[in-house]
């Protein structure tokens, strides 16, 4: 197995290869840490240039030719927005900017209140505003990166192997992987958690990025999702719409061919 | 074909005893000179160069409150007589990890790429350290609530960037009081 990592997208990016040349390797590894750099990039909030600063600037009405990787993200979360009744929200950014997740830009427009799913529409790489939204893609950002950094290992002709940004995980191939959790009685133990092939996996806990969800109306709430789909953005994105909505989003669990596991506040344990 | 499965998990943290632990996270990922070759693809030499940092360099490289900095290992890039560039190694302690990184520089003291070399998460002797020990304050058996913020680091990687984030920029104002392309002339 040959590995490489890079400091990217906040987090450790590594990125593991089997059955591949040394050679081969190193230029597939360049293509995939560039594509998730070049991710970072654009879905930044905090850098003025990138992309998603470019929509927070908007006026409604304006429209925005956007990178083709901005556009295929923003489709994909209006898709989790809409099937999730909206628990899904990349129109969060105002509220993150408010708890001090985010730093407050100053060249932005005032956001309204109107869903980001209505608020923008997307038309092949434009960005058509309806109404100014702050866009804070977060985890599937990330989960996006590491899709797109195990396609470009693929067109490099590697077969096996998978992508890691520090817990967003996909493996492909013949490749099967077992995740790990830590243990909460022992930091220095790791606990075996699911076995993945040609899978993903994401976990979202009570940190920086679920702690601006709204809470859930359902007790106890959870402390951690971990959710296994077949890919990082997918599961990514799941996460989220799990943590609102527990045992409800069974059903759209299953269409997603995805699974969860919550762990909940008084230590006990759901899994589809 | 997609296939994901659980692995047998307690259905209450209570009966956690019944999960058989595994050992702490570690990887190598790649050495000072792998990043040496592979950024500067074009160099003919390359050259292990150790600099003993000054009294107050070595301050000023360290990590804010900790000891100076020791030796600093540099590999220099060349062909002919031209210096291309160098990486310098160096390591960071992150928040549950120590982990080992490469900067590339090329001559003018540009940085051309940040790679991690090797990766470990503290455990055994660490974990007996009160400071280190400190971080998992309230990670008791009778507050498995943490456990949610310890799944975050499912499957190894909790680093900490802007550790090395930090270290770049100080390695980097390092090199630019120490250019390489002067010393090139000189040789």
């Amino acid at each position: 197995m040959r590995k490489r990592a890079r400091p990217l997208l906040g987090t450790l990016v590594e990125v593991r290869a089997q059955g591949a040349s040394a050679t081969a390797f190193d230029v597939a590894a360049d293509a995939a840490f560039d594509a998730v750099a070049q991710v970072h990039a654009l879905m930044s909030f905090h850098s003025p240039g990138s992309d998603l600063r470019r929509i927070a600037r908007a006026h409604a009405g304006e429209r925005l030719a956007v990178h083709p990787h901005t556009a295929a993200l923003l489709t994909r979360a209006q898709r989790w927005a809409r099937v999730s009744d909206g628990a899904f929200d990349a129109g969060c950014a105002p509220r993150a900017v408010e708890s001090g997740w985010l730093p407050l830009p100053d060249d932005a427009a005032t956001p309204g209140q109107m869903p980001f799913e209505e608020a923008l529409e997307v038309e092949g790489n434009d960005v058509l505003v309806h109404a100014p939204v702050w866009l804070d893609f977060g985890g599937i950002a990330k989960g996006y990166a590491v899709d797109l950094a195990v396609a470009k290992l693929r067109r490099a002709g590697v077969h096996t192997g998978a992508v890691n940004a520090g817990g967003d995980l996909r493996v492909f191939g013949t490749l099967e992987e077992t995740v790990h959790v830590r243990s909460p009685f022992d930091p220095s133990e790791l606990w075996p958690l699911a076995a993945l092939r040609d899978s993903a996996c994401a976990t979202s806990a009570s940190g920086a990025v679920v702690a601006r969800m709204a809470a859930s109306d359902h007790a106890p709430a959870p402390c951690s999702v971990t959710v296994l789909a077949p890919t990082a953005c997918a599961a990514d994105a799941l996460t989220k719409i799990v943590w609102q909505q527990g045992e409800r989003a069974s059903a759209l669990l299953r269409k997603a061919r995805a699974r969860a596991l919550v762990v909940r506040a008084d230590g006990s344990v759901w899994r589809s | 074909m997609t296939s994901h499965r659980w692995l047998p998990f307690p259905s209450s943290l209570a009966l956690a005893a019944a999960v058989a632990p595994v050992g702490a996270f570690a990887a190598s990922y790649a050495t000072g000179d792998d990043v040496a070759r592979r950024t500067f693809k074009t160099a003919t030499a390359f050259a292990d160069v150790l600099v003993a940092p000054s009294p107050d360099e070595a301050i000023a490289l360290a990590v804010p409150g900790g000891l100076p900095h020791g030796p600093l290992r540099t590999i220099e890039a060349r062909q002919g007589d031209a210096v291309l560039g160098r990486v310098i190694v160096d390591a960071v302690i992150g928040k549950f990890e120590q982990i080992d990184y490469a900067v590339a520089l090329d001559a003018t003291g540009k940085v051309l790429g940040v790679e991690i070399l090797t990766y470990r998460e503290s455990h055994g002797a660490e974990v007996r350290l009160p400071a280190w020990r400190n971080q998992f304050v309230g990670k008791t058996a009778a507050d498995p609530v943490k456990l949610g913020a310890d799944i975050a680091n499912i499957s190894g990687a909790t680093l900490s960037c802007t550790h090395i984030t930090d270290g770049v920029h100080r390695l980097v104002a390092w090199a630019a009081r120490h250019p390489i392309a002067a010393k090139a002339k000189a040789a």
